[in-house]
């Protein structure tokens, strides 16, 4: 499909011979400019899966292609991993340097951008993540949600097609989440850039492309987030839960009350009362 | 028992380029048997009041009080006070450090003196609590273990010295909602049966769910306080400070704000659920579509 930055088909990984498979007959293509949320429970698959998407990890089985790129093919590996980055859950083990400027500037040395080339890259990023006022400080002095904004910025610099976020939000506070998943959004609207977004928050998936969740190294819903969430006993069965204002919409609805279906925000559900009040 | 901290002040690294006042004139009491959260942005000092609770952090200014006596002062037996108040650390990885887990839920009791059956009974009563239980993970090093199940053996550590007081920094952060749930669930059993318990958290549905009282701290001092109805009467006041309010409560200050006459009194989902079948209801005797 040429139109997809991810293809998964048929994949299974495990880490070891011997060891279970951490994911199995996954199937998933990602079409290029989509925000795509994951979701399961701890040990699901998810940050394998993550790993197999950027080339960390190449299948076991099956064929993973990112911009029609094979993972396995070697001499792709590092093109791949700068076309589709990635953004961990501790801040503080992803900045490296005592400025963010520099830290930014880290994975351009790297990949062996020019000089002359860096400045502008690393400014743009900054901007991009409404970071540049803090060029010039030290990044340990920043609250959590800034902290994950420079390593969003580190990873921008490198002008990726795509950002894989593994619970990238679950270390901060409510502020801190909504700084950072605002970030992304933006990005991925103005700048069309693909996001995978991992998360134990079901709130920060109602307004994706489409959600997907993992249990036991599968693939097991895929859909809109309104499909998705308003299979509320299926997602139990997968140890997840819908979020609070789903859950009161389904039962309202069961009580009678005429609300639409696939009511995921408060702000749908004022809207719809509103109207019936 | 009762806790008190007295116009509490903290001054980390005093006198040095670092210094920094986490909390300025705190006075708290913590009543026996009451579930009291602890809310605020990140950096506001719940970790550091939680801190002078357990006595590991000592004022800068201000007393912490229990049952009316100066933890601080000579002769205030501290290893009482660590029984009586056990402290679960927002990063687990600050509180474990024997090579194995066992190791290191009988680290407690074992300072209390108990003898080696009564640790060995007391660990496995503690692992089966936080459920964990599979075979041969006692054995373990604890940062072996994924972030969820070491935040439980951290617990598990402090629950084996059978504590009155409970404080738990953020033990729901990082967890899967699942993981979340059996936590809570498990805070809120402890609780039940009559422990008394002060929980950090930045869910203000969980805060809704189980809280008796509820703190806002802001900068160090404290903002606001009373119980989560009170509290939550002030969602834009929370709001401005960067703090969440419970989803349903959001869905109470929208409806206001488009001029549904929705109660105040909605920060829970079964208070929710009836609030909001009682409007329609009304509207339909009103004859709206
Ligand atoms: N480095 C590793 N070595 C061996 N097994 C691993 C490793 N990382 C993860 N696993 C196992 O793979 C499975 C999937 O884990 P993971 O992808 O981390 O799940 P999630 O991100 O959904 O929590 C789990 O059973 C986990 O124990
Ligand atoms: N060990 C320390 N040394 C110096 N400053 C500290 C230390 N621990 C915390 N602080 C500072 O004290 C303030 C309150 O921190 P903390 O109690 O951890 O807040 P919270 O738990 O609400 O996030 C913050 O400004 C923090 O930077
Ligand atoms: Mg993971
Ligand atoms: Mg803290």
């Amino acid at each position: 499909m040429a139109d997809a930055i991810f293809t998964l088909d048929h994949v299974s990984f495990a880490y070891d011979e011997d060891a279970p498979l951490a994911v199995r007959d996954v199937t998933l293509s990602v079409p290029f400019g989509e925000f795509h949320a994951v979701l399961g429970r701890n040990g699901s698959g998810k940050s394998t899966m993550a790993k197999l998407m950027n080339g960390l990890y190449t299948p076991t089985e099956g064929t993973v292609t990112v911009c029609g790129m094979d993972t396995r093919d070697e001499k792709n590996t590092w093109e791949i991993r700068r076309r589709a980055g990635m953004v961990f859950q501790n801040p503080d083990n992803q900045l490296v340097a005592t400025v963010v400027r520099e830290d930014v500037a880290f994975g351009l040395e790297n990949i062996g951008v020019p000089t002359e080339e860096m400045p502008g890259r690393i400014e743009r990023a900054l901007v991009d993540v409404g970071m540049m006022e803090y060029a010039e400080r030290a990044p340990h002095l920043l609250s959590g949600g800034q902290k994950q904004r420079v390593a969003i910025a580190g990873v921008l610099a490198m002008e990726p097609e795509a950002i894989i976020f593994d619970e990238s939000t679950a270390m901060l506070d409510p502020r801190g989440r909504r700084e950072v998943l605002n970030a992304v959004k933006r990005l991925n609207r103005d700048k069309g850039i693909t996001v995978i977004w991992i998360t134990h928050f079901m709130e920060e998936a109602v307004e994706a492309d489409r959600v997907h969740v993992m249990h036991d190294g599968q693939i097991v819903m895929s859909g809109m987030p309104r499909e998705v969430f308003t299979q509320e006993e299926k997602l139990r069965e997968y140890r997840l839960d819908a979020p609070v204002t789903a859950r009161l919409a389904r039962r309202l609805r069961k009580a009678g009350m005429p609300l639409p279906e696939g009511i995921l925000t408060p702000e749908e559900m004022a809207e719809e009362v509103a109207k019936l009040c | 028992m009762l806790i008190r901290l007295d116009h509490v002040t903290h001054t980390y690294q005093p006198g040095s380029p670092f210094q920094a006042t986490a909390i300025r004139d705190v006075t708290l009491e913590i009543r026996p048997g009451e579930f009291l959260a602890l809310i605020g942005h990140t950096g506001c000092g719940k970790s550091t009041l939680a801190q002078h609770i357990n006595g590991l952090l000592k004022p800068t200014e201000g007393r912490v009080l229990l049952d009316g006596k100066d933890i601080h002062e000579k002769g205030f037996s501290k290893k009482e006070l660590r029984r009586a108040v056990g402290l679960v650390f927002q990063y687990p990885e600050h509180q474990l450090f024997e090579e194995t887990v066992f190791k290191d839920v009988a680290f407690g009791p074992r300072n209390l003196g108990l003898a080696e059956n009564e640790i060995k009974e007391r660990v496995e009563e503690a692992l089966e609590r936080v459920g964990l239980t599979d075979p041969g993970i006692a054995e373990k090093s604890p940062f072996e273990l994924s972030g969820g199940q070491m935040r439980r053996a951290a617990m598990a550590g402090v629950l084996a010295m059978r504590p009155e007081v409970l404080v738990l920094d953020e033990p729901a952060a990082g967890l899967d909602p699942q993981s979340r749930e059996d936590m809570l669930q498990l805070i809120s059993h402890l609780h039940s049966q009559g422990t008394t318990v002060v929980m950090i958290s930045h869910s203000m549905d969980d805060v809704a769910r189980f809280a008796d009282r509820a703190v806002v701290m802001e900068k160090g001092a404290i903002a606001m306080e009373g119980a989560p109805e009170e509290i939550f009467r002030h969602g834009e006041r929370l709001e401005s400070m960067g703090l969440d309010v419970p989803s349903v409560c959001r869905i109470g200050m929208l409806l206001r704000g488009k001029g549904v006459a929705c109660p105040e009194e909605m920060f829970r989902e079964d208070q929710a659920y009836d609030a909001l079948l009682a409007l329609w209801k009304g509207g339909k005797a009103h004859g709206v579509q």
